[in-house]
């Protein structure tokens, strides 16, 4: 139970990290964030995204705009906000700090 | 061949097969229960519905398909991901801690458990208590002159219903999370599939046959309401005579031995025997009473309190309770088997004319004067008759028969004792102790009302005849209040109309007691 809290933790604060990431790239359709989540290995369904996406958008950080489809109903494309895009400056460098922080942690560990 | 609907997500349409949309309308069903504690809710489910359908779409050209079949929608709900893979990634997500704020208690009422509106299930819940007492206590209050009427009247005005899960939840006290929220959804999932199952609902379409339905349905809800009203009374009144029972059992095992409650069918009883008559009479009684009350409730209520192992175990209790007084019943009543009797002759001097009156004095045994503490002073035995006639213990009062004497200067009264017992010997010891009194005072002749039981003796069938012997042309005169003693006569048959004298006059003549006024006018001859 601990370890399954700690690993959702972990996983949490990453995939918004990755999200913000993604979608920094620029414009893009929330099935196109699921691939390159699914590329690298984060996340399994779809249906988990939705959620999120609504959060961040509420939360200031995207933005969505309409764009008609070929197949099927009008697409949402995401971009990052202005403040999207200084949360993700502020997520990059506590990431290096992480990194640094774990690297230097586990230094010397062997890890399987 | 199968059976396809036609369906529209978000103005795409799709003719899915019946079975396919089932799968689906469920997979919705759980998104947006499962969505629905977020304020985002409609947005997420609408981007989950948008992207459903595109995927429906791709799959049906790549496929040159036309239909959406059960094995698309179960492959693309997987990618989609079931509640249960959601649950799993956002376990810890803020939204938990964001939505688990505890929200205070609220007062709705219960529409899915009601009987007339849910007043009373929602009162139940909000201040925790068993929703039946709350039941009970209104009808209780309905039966103080109507009160609960206008209280119920009152709440169901002011209580709004719980008609959103948050608000059930809420109604409930429930922290609103999301494995309450599940269960809570599920409960509700159930309770319409067990309706649906029972086929209470079929989709008619059919405008008529739901008025009839409904009609019947609000015709059957009215009966099950006075049933349950009905049911309400029995357990009320039950509960109050078992109380009543109980209270009194225990009262009677207190006092069983005081002289205050021997009256008949007790003074019978033995005193060795009192207490498992007493107790089997209980259990005979109580037995019935609490099956009928658990048979209300189970009417009522729906509830089962007591299980088949109960019920025999209640069963066998009453039919050891019958055996038991069965046994002493019995015993008792042999007691009852021999007839003993005995005469007594006492003289009375004679007079011309004799007053025959009831003596108003009781004369109180050695006993009752201990008990009563009235051996002080100069108190000779005697008191005035106070109390209720009916409550005599059990002893018959005496029968008095005037005949003409065939000795014509010695008139006398013949007391008749006679009473029961298990043998001869013991029926005339009974009759022994049988005691009876009366007093001549001048031509007075004052009997006493009741006859007593000396030594404690039991009641055992015990009777005084009296047969007053008169020489002839004796005259009498009768006190009215004898009546009920002198059974050859009746004394009204001599009482002049519109008399006001409250005794008739008699004479004894060769034919035996004839009424004065009519012996006057024929007995003139000899």
């Amino acid at each position: 139970m601990l370890v399954e809290n700690t690993q959702t933790q972990m996983r949490k604060g990453i995939l918004e990290y990755c999200i913000l990431s993604i979608i920094s790239k620029g414009e893009i359709y929330a099935s196109d964030i699921i691939n390159e989540l699914k590329k690298a290995q984060l996340l399994v369904v779809e249906g988990t995204l939705y959620p999120l996406l609504t959060r961040l958008k509420n939360n200031g950080l995207l933005s969505y705009n309409w764009i008609e489809s070929t197949s099927g109903p009008p697409r949402k494309y995401y971009t990052l906000t202005q403040s999207g895009i200084d949360v993700l400056t502020k997520l990059d460098k506590t990431w290096n700090e992480l990194l640094f922080a774990v690297n230097t942690s586990i230094d010397g560990r062997k890890i399987s | 061949m199968n059976k396809t609907i036609i369906i529209n997500i978000n103005g795409i349409v799709f003719h899915i097969e019946e079975e396919a949309y089932e799968v689906l309308r469920k997979y919705m069903t759980d998104i947006k229960a499962h969505f629905s504690y977020s304020k985002d809710s409609d947005e997420i489910v609408t981007d989950i519905e948008n992207r459903l359908a595109e995927m429906f779409n791709e799959r049906l050209a790549s496929q040159n398909k036309q239909v959406v079949e059960v094995q698309d929608v179960v492959e693309i709900t997987a990618q989609m991901g079931t509640v249960n893979d959601f649950a799993r990634e956002d376990e810890e997500d803020n939204f938990n801690q964001a939505d688990n704020i505890k929200i205070g208690k609220k007062l709705h009422r219960d529409i899915d458990d009601k009987i007339i509106a849910g007043v009373c299930s929602g009162l139940g819940h909000y201040f925790e208590i068993e929703i039946k007492w709350v039941r009970i206590l209104f009808v209780l209050s309905v039966l103080l002159s109507g009160t609960g009427l206008v209280a119920y009247a009152i709440l169901w005005l002011v209580m709004p219903e719980a008609r959103t899960r948050q608000e059930k939840m809420a109604m409930k006290g429930e922290a609103i999370n999301l494995q309450n929220f599940k269960r809570s959804f599920d409960e509700e999932v159930n309770a319409i599939n067990a309706s649906y199952s029972s086929g209470n609902y079929q989709r008619t379409g059919d405008t008529i046959g739901e008025a009839v339905q409904s009609i019947t349905n609000l015709i059957s809800k009215i009966l099950n309401f006075v049933v349950k009203l009905i049911g309400g009374f029995i357990v009320f009144a039950g509960s109050m005579a078992l109380m009543a029972l109980i209270v009194g059992f225990i009262f009677t095992l207190g006092f069983y031995d005081n002289q205050d409650i021997n009256f008949f069918p007790l003074s019978a009883i033995n005193p060795e025997y009192k207490s498992p008559l007493y107790f089997s009479a209980f259990i005979l009684l109580i037995i019935p009473l609490a099956a009928l009350l658990l048979f209300a409730i189970r009417v009522i209520f729906n509830k089962n309190l007591i299980s088949r192992t109960g019920s025999f175990a209640m069963l066998i209790l009453w039919l050891t309770g019958l055996a038991m007084g069965v046994f002493y019943g019995s015993k008792i009543a042999s007691e009852f088997k021999e007839d003993a009797r005995f005469e007594q002759k006492v003289s009375i001097s004679p007079a011309a004319v004799y007053h025959l009156k009831l003596n108003p004095s009781k004369l109180l045994t050695h006993e009752d004067s201990l008990r009563l503490h009235l051996n002080r002073g100069e108190f000779n035995g005697n008191i005035l008759e106070d109390y209720d006639e009916d409550k005599n213990n059990g002893v018959k009062k005496f029968h008095l028969e005037i005949e003409k004497s065939d000795d014509i200067f010695n008139p006398q009264l013949i007391k008749k004792f006679s009473a029961r017992g298990a043998t001869f010997e013991d029926a005339l010891e009974n009759a022994q102790n049988i005691g009876y009194n009366f007093t001549q005072v001048d031509s007075n002749i004052l009997f006493d009302k009741y006859l007593y039981i000396k030594n404690n003796k039991l009641f055992r069938g015990q009777e005084v005849k009296l047969t007053l012997k008169l020489p002839i042309n004796s005259k009498l005169i009768i006190d009215d209040n004898l009546n009920s003693h002198i059974h050859n006569r009746n004394l009204w048959e001599c009482k002049p109309e519109h008399s006001k004298q409250n005794y008739t006059e008699w004479v004894v003549t060769y034919d035996g007691l004839k009424c004065l006024s009519d012996s006057t006018t024929v007995e003139e001859k000899p």
